[in-house]
């Protein structure tokens, strides 16, 4: 609310600055002479009012418009910074999941800023569908860990809770810091079995109970010349990975050289596990291995009845 | 490249379902990967109710747990079953990769399996658009050479069509010797003081005549075209009625006649139409066994312009009744008028009815019998044969028998007037065959005794049921 008195000029405007001195609003008024007159302003601009000018229009040209007011009272709305909080990093996921709101506004979403050892990481809104908050609105939010984080090293991470009309502190979420750990692919590239038949093993340790893919270049690893030629799961049993590993699952592959590579000429094989949460992916153990294969087609494909020959009817 | 799936003799034990197939590769190597894939390749038949389309994916069995593409097996020591159906197997020393395979038991159901050394080729592998009978790959959009030698540039070789047939068992019997086939007649009491009645030669005369057994009397023109008999004279009969028959003496002599004499009076019956004016109602003719020209076995089977049953995938396996247990029919009955199953067990001898709901070997009793239903053996002429729309030259239970009436559609019995087709015992014989193997009346064609060849609708109801 302000209070004014002007006796001089019945209809000016007040204009009402923010913090940094952009004009946000222009109030007409008539402060019609000495009586104290009231304006009342919103609650968004109370919070923003850094200063308030009366201007005349009669005198704007002259004074380009800013004659202060002498006589006006201010008084600001109390207001609130958010809250909120980070309730946990999902490694299935890969985010960052909790809630902020900012209660002088509870209908509106507001931002969260996340920091990932003491550096800025990303910014999102908090605008998920929150039936747990009690606040009007959706205030849920998930933050998607950067890739270079998901790199099976541990990090913290914090939250903040961003106000939402400016005037208050920003809010580092309860529950902050959390600190996580994303594991890409382990595994082990084996042995050709049999000819042109590669085996060995990938498992993303974050979801053991999924089998993740393998990938496999040749003549060189993926992003230094080699060429992908193969993508498979990897899900055939093995129970020797399980006991040494202690995770469970199928996770075994075998993977065929195609045809164009079996040219009596030596080549590479990398196998790369795939990680399933979106971590870095990565060359298994032991490889590359390389192979040096003879080609070879079906000329021919026949029956042949292996049942008991027909004695009671050989000929029928 | 056929396959019989099914039992040789009953209750074999034996699984004839499963089949070998071998690719070889193009060196004696071992270790090397060979990697199979099964298809269930297009019907080729030209029938349309039997194949509308000329898509694959459209056999009429499956496998167990599986579906009409048959199931290639892992079981094998050096296989490997992957996605989509294939199984991958090694080379033995001789370069050569051996499979199971398992095929489905409808008659015409057909295969065919691709083989690879490489697992992308293999995957490659499908129909060419809108033709089902060939396959294409990645490596070959002209359509894979359809016979079982490859160049071994090729990267798949696919194998010839597999398809499956069936063999049906077919017991044949036939009804004892004719016997009873007349009546034994007498004229009705004269009255008193009139000691007989004379037919002098070249006199025609009507006479009152019952059956002393049967107080009911006989039908009108029952013995129409008969015989009355007396001792050594033979009157033929030019009509009859109910109580009465008008007999003419064609002989030198007079014919007398009175209370106490036998009069066998003999119907025109003649099945094998060689009693000329000698009627004897058969009595004492044997009946042979059915005539089954049309479905012949052995490697006359194959061939469908011999085999009716051909075109159907059938092969008909034959068994003489009487070199079986309880040998032929057990007895004699001028007609079956009740197709219930308690009065035709009291007629048919059917040996390998312990097989008869086997779905692994198929059996068909097939009887020659006499006449059909007395109001419908044509006999008197005046019947109307098809009141309902069946034929009765032939009868089929379902599951139980077929007849063949060998009288009612013999050269006598069955007149001019039919088609052709209906009085053909052999096509008789064919049609009430292929009634038992699922193929019914109104199906046109062979059933409807319009032709001697199955309908599309009749091969494709052969062809869907699983047990006759």
């Amino acid at each position: 609310m302000i209070w004014g008195r002007d006796s001089g000029y019945g209809s000016a405007a007040i204009h009402i600055y923010d913090n940094a001195y952009q004009l946000v609003a222009s109030v007409p008024v008539n402060f019609g002479g000495a009586t104290w007159t009231s304006v009342s302003l919103n609650q968004y601009y109370a919070g923003r009012i850094k200063r308030i000018i009366l201007v005349r229009p009669t005198v704007f040209n002259e004074l380009y418009g800013h004659i202060f007011v002498d006589n006006f009272q201010f008084t600001p709305i109390t207001t609130v910074s958010p809250i909120g909080n980070l309730d946990s990093v999902s490694i299935q996921n890969a985010a960052a999941v909790g809630w902020s709101v900012d209660p002088d506004t509870p209908s509106a979403s507001n931002v969260v800023h996340c920091y990932i050892n003491g550096t800025f990481a990303g910014a999102t809104p908090a605008n998920l569908p929150s039936p747990d908050v009690p606040h009007p609105g959706n205030h849920r939010f998930s933050f998607p860990i950067p890739l270079q984080y998901r790199d099976g090293v541990q990090h913290s991470i914090s939250c903040y809770g961003l106000d939402v009309t400016g005037g208050d502190p920003n809010f580092l979420l309860t529950g902050s810091p959390k600190t996580f750990k994303f594991n890409p692919p382990i595994g082990y590239q084996g042995d050709f079995i049999q000819d042109g038949v590669a085996t060995g093993w990938s498992l993303d340790p974050d979801v053991p109970l999924q089998s993740d893919r393998v990938h496999f270049y040749v003549n060189g690893p993926s992003g230094g010349g080699g060429t992908l030629i193969g993508d498979i799961w990897a899900n055939i049993p093995r129970p020797d990975v399980n006991q040494v590993t202690g995770y469970p699952g199928n996770h075994g592959y075998e993977f065929s050289i195609p045809a164009q590579y079996r040219d009596n000429q030596p080549h590479t094989l990398y196998a790369y596990g795939i990680d399933l949460t979106g971590d870095v992916n990565k060359v298994l153990l032991a490889s590359p291995k390389t192979f040096n294969l003879s080609p070879s087609n079906v000329t021919s494909v026949s029956f042949e009845e292996i049942a008991p020959p027909k004695l009671q009817h050989p000929n029928r | 490249m056929r396959v019989f799936p099914d039992d040789d003799v009953p209750f074999e034990n034996v699984n004839r379902q499963t089949i070998r197939v071998k690719a070889s590769i193009n060196a004696p190597v071992a270790d090397k990967m060979v990697y199979f894939r099964n298809f269930d390749m297009d019907d080729p038949s030209a029938h349309s109710e039997v194949d509308p389309d000329t898509l694959g994916n459209d056999n009429n069995g499956s496998v167990p747990g599986g579906t009409g593409t048959g199931r290639l097996s892992s079981t094998l020591r050096a296989c490997r079953a992957l996605a989509n159906g294939i199984v991958r197997c090694s080379t033995n020393s001789e370069g050569v990769a051996i499979v199971d395979f398992t095929v489905t038991m409808q008659p015409g159901d057909n295969f065919a399996i691709a083989a690879s050394t490489s697992e992308t080729e293999i995957n490659s592998v499908g129909f060419k658009p809108d033709d089902g009978l060939h396959l294409t790959s990645a490596s070959r959009q002209p359509p894979l050479v359809i016979n079982s030698e490859c160049a071994p540039s090729e990267k798949v070789c696919r194998s010839r069509l597999l398809t499956v047939w069936r063999r049906v068992h077919i017991e044949t019997d036939a009804m004892p010797s004719v016997s009873g086939n007349f009546i034994q007649a007498k004229i009705v009491p004269l009255p008193p003081g009139q000691q007989g009645i004379r037919i002098l030669p070249g006199e025609t005369k009507q006479l009152l005549v019952y059956d002393p057994s049967d107080p009911g009397g006989f039908p009108d023109d029952q013995f129409e075209n008969g015989l009355l008999v007396l001792g050594i004279h033979k009157l033929p009969i030019s009509s009859s009625t109910f109580g009465s028959v008008t007999v003419t003496n064609n002989g030198i002599q007079e014919v007398f006649m009175d209370n106490r004499s036998k009069l066998f009076l003999y119907d025109d019956d003649d099945f094998s139409n060689n009693d000329g004016a000698n009627l004897t109602g058969d009595n004492g003719e044997a009946i042979p066994l059915p005539d089954v020209f049309l479905l012949p076995e052995g490697s006359a089977g194959d061939v469908r312009t011999s085999n009716v049953l051909a075109l159907a995938y059938i092969r008909p396996v034959y068994y003489n009744a009487n070199t079986l247990g309880t040998g032929f029919a057990q007895q004699f009955k001028a007609n079956i008028d009740d197709f219930g199953q308690a009065n035709l067990n009291s007629i048919i001898a059917f040996d390998n009815a312990g097989t008869n709901q086997d779905e692994k070997f198929w059996t068909i009793y097939l009887l020659n019998a006499y006449q059909a239903r007395t109001d419908r053996d044509w006999d008197p002429r005046d019947e109307v044969p098809d009141e309902d729309d069946l034929p009765n030259v032939g009868e089929t239970v379902p599951g139980l028998a077929s007849f063949v009436f060998v009288e009612t559609g013999g050269p006598k019995e069955c007149t001019r007037q039919q088609p052709t087709f209906m009085c053909n015992i052999s096509i008789i014989t064919a049609r009430e065959v292929a009634r038992s193997l699922g193929a019914q009346p109104g199906d046109e064609g062979l059933l409807d005794l319009q032709s001697n060849v199955l309908s599309s609708t009749s091969l494709r109801k052969i062809r869907e049921q699983t047990v006759p």
